[in-house]
């Protein structure tokens, strides 16, 4: 039996709140994936989808379970997994796009030419060539998330971890950003894990939907796979059906977290 | 299109007049500042107070003329900027590595809270008295009461700096690889210069309240010697010019501090 790419196992994320109250952002978290799939993590909000991103990219370390990265424990943030994070203020103002997308390269001690060489070219990659001596306050939202997944991509990590990165964005240039990314995992085939509440997106993106029940204490409830290829059309009568046998699951939750919820009033 | 196109043709020739036009323009509403200040304090002192104790500017300026020609009034400025400069130089460079110590571990934060807390609440200006016991008339108490009235707010403002820097910025850096070193390196040093500056621009402001009282109390030469001589002969024409080169020499350094925050914000470039 080969060992799964990323396996994470009866995974628990507890916080310690006011007044020393504990809440438990994801409980009993069980999920495969293998190399190559571009997962996309679909849950309403306060549901711990983020905080199943925060754990495997190692800047949690969780309460209960395990979370393996080619049969290996995740000890802390590693170089494997890059992030693309949802607000554009991990960017840095005081870099250049260029050298921004340059820095991971430059930590490993690479020379600057060779590093700014690499980065031209997942400049262009992300539609952004000739931009690259432009400050991050100088580019629009969208362009700032396209150097975001530049400067992920050109560590050429093993895979990429996205926390709703295009949810600040308008709907147009998130419509674009969908397309675009979409091309870039058909040409690269880097492994996503792609966290969003946005039932569309999920569908347009991804090889498979990992739907999450209702939180706090959110768990994955089905795994859902998308079998279209190539570009995503909305016209397709797959997505359609897609779209409602998840839409049906999502219904049930949000029933369920509103029949909790005014139990939980009484 | 043809607008267009004579658009494009007109740029780059006029580029060049351009800016100068835009720097003129900068410049423009500064300078009505200034002459509207002056104006004020002419029409104020030769039509509303008349009084020779309160001299108009062209009296002021004659003195300050005067005054140079003789080299008393170039020693003066030089002494005191020196002593600014020296101890606002020392109080920062021993100021920022205590910030930033204090900004990143929590542990140094603790340790060093009590005497920072403590001593920012005692003014230079108390301290003057016992700089002259302990170090003398001389230059070392000065420079003394400058290092002191500058490191606590850098110190303080470093440590904010630190402190404000988004947690996604830092954990940006460690998925990228970046060691502990090289984050503190490329992304907590860049990040804090414009708090740093910001620190090091209320700190000039102080060093300029203290270096006058403790020259008015204790110097030999210096523009707080001017002030305090002038009240002693009732010259009361040095006394404005000492106030005059004050308000010049303070705009200068903030403008530079200003020029500089602007500057490093955006461009600091520790790659490059």
């Amino acid at each position: 039996m080969t060992v799964p790419f990323i396996s994470l196992e009866g995974v628990e994320k507890s916080f310690v709140g006011q007044k020393g109250r504990t809440s438990k952002a994801v409980s009993s978290f069980s999920l495969d994936m293998q190399r190559g799939d571009f997962l996309c993590l679909l849950g309403p909000s306060g549901c711990g989808k983020t905080t199943v991103l925060g754990l495997l990219a190692g800047f949690e370390q969780p309460t209960a379970g395990r979370l393996l990265v080619d049969g290996l424990p995740v000890k802390g943030p590693s170089r494997d997994r890059g992030v693309v994070f949802q607000g554009e203020d991990s960017l840095y103002p005081w870099l250049t796009a260029l050298d921004n997308i340059a820095f991971g390269p430059r930590m490993a001690s690479r020379s600057t030419a060779q590093a700014r060489d690499r980065a031209t070219q997942f400049l262009e990659l992300v539609g952004l060539s000739g931009q690259g001596d432009k400050y991050p306050s100088e580019l629009s939202g969208g362009m700032k998330q396209r150097i975001q997944i530049a400067r992920a991509l050109a560590n050429e990590p093993k895979m990429l971890l996205m926390d709703e990165p295009f949810g600040a964005l308008d709907a147009q240039t998130r419509a674009i950003m969908q397309r675009e990314l979409r091309k870039i995992w058909m040409e690269t085939r880097t492994s996503i894990l792609f966290i969003t509440h946005d039932l569309d997106e999920a569908i347009v993106l991804g090889t498979k939907i990992g739907v999450m029940t209702a939180g706090p204490g959110g768990t994955l409830k089905a795994v859902v796979p998308v079998e279209m290829s190539g570009e995503r059309d909305r016209k397709d009568p797959a997505y359609t059906e897609i779209y409602a046998t998840v839409h049906d699951m999502i219904r049930e939750e949000v029933e369920k977290a509103s029949r909790m919820m005014a139990r939980e009033a009484t | 299109m043809t607008l267009t196109d004579q658009g494009t043709l007109a740029q780059p020739r006029t580029t060049g007049g351009n800016r100068l036009l835009k720097t003129i323009s900068s410049v423009v509403p500064h300078l009505i500042g200034f002459v509207t200040l002056f104006l004020a304090w002419h029409i104020a002192s030769t039509y509303i107070v008349r009084s020779v104790l309160f001299p108009p500017p062209l009296v002021v300026l004659s003195k300050a003329v005067k005054l140079t020609l003789d080299g008393s009034l170039p020693v003066n400025i030089a002494v005191s900027l020196q002593r600014i400069i020296i101890g606002f130089t020392a109080g920062s460079a021993i100021g920022i590595p205590i910030g930033l110590a204090m900004g990143s571990f929590p542990a140094v934060r603790k340790l060093l809270e009590p005497w920072t807390e403590f001593l920012r609440f005692i003014p230079s200006v108390a301290m003057i008295t016992i700089a002259v016991i302990w170090f003398g008339i001389g230059e070392e108490s000065k420079i003394f009461l400058i290092i002191y009235t500058t490191i606590f707010i850098v110190i303080i403002n470093t440590a904010a700096g630190v402190g404000a820097i988004a947690p996604n910025k830092i954990r940006a850096a460690q998925v990228l690889g970046a060691s502990r070193w090289q984050i503190f390196a490329y992304v907590g040093l860049p990040a804090t210069v414009p708090y740093i500056l910001t620190g090091m621009r209320l700190a000039m402001a102080n060093s300029f309240t203290t270096i006058v009282a403790a020259e008015m109390i204790s110097a030999n030469e210096g523009l707080g010697v001017m002030l305090w001589n002038g009240r002693m002969y009732m010259l009361v024409d040095e006394i404005f010019v000492s106030l005059v080169c004050l308000g010049f020499l303070g705009f200068g350094a903030d403008r530079l501090f200003r020029w500089g925050i602007f500057k490093f914000a955006r461009r600091f470039s520790p790659t490059a």
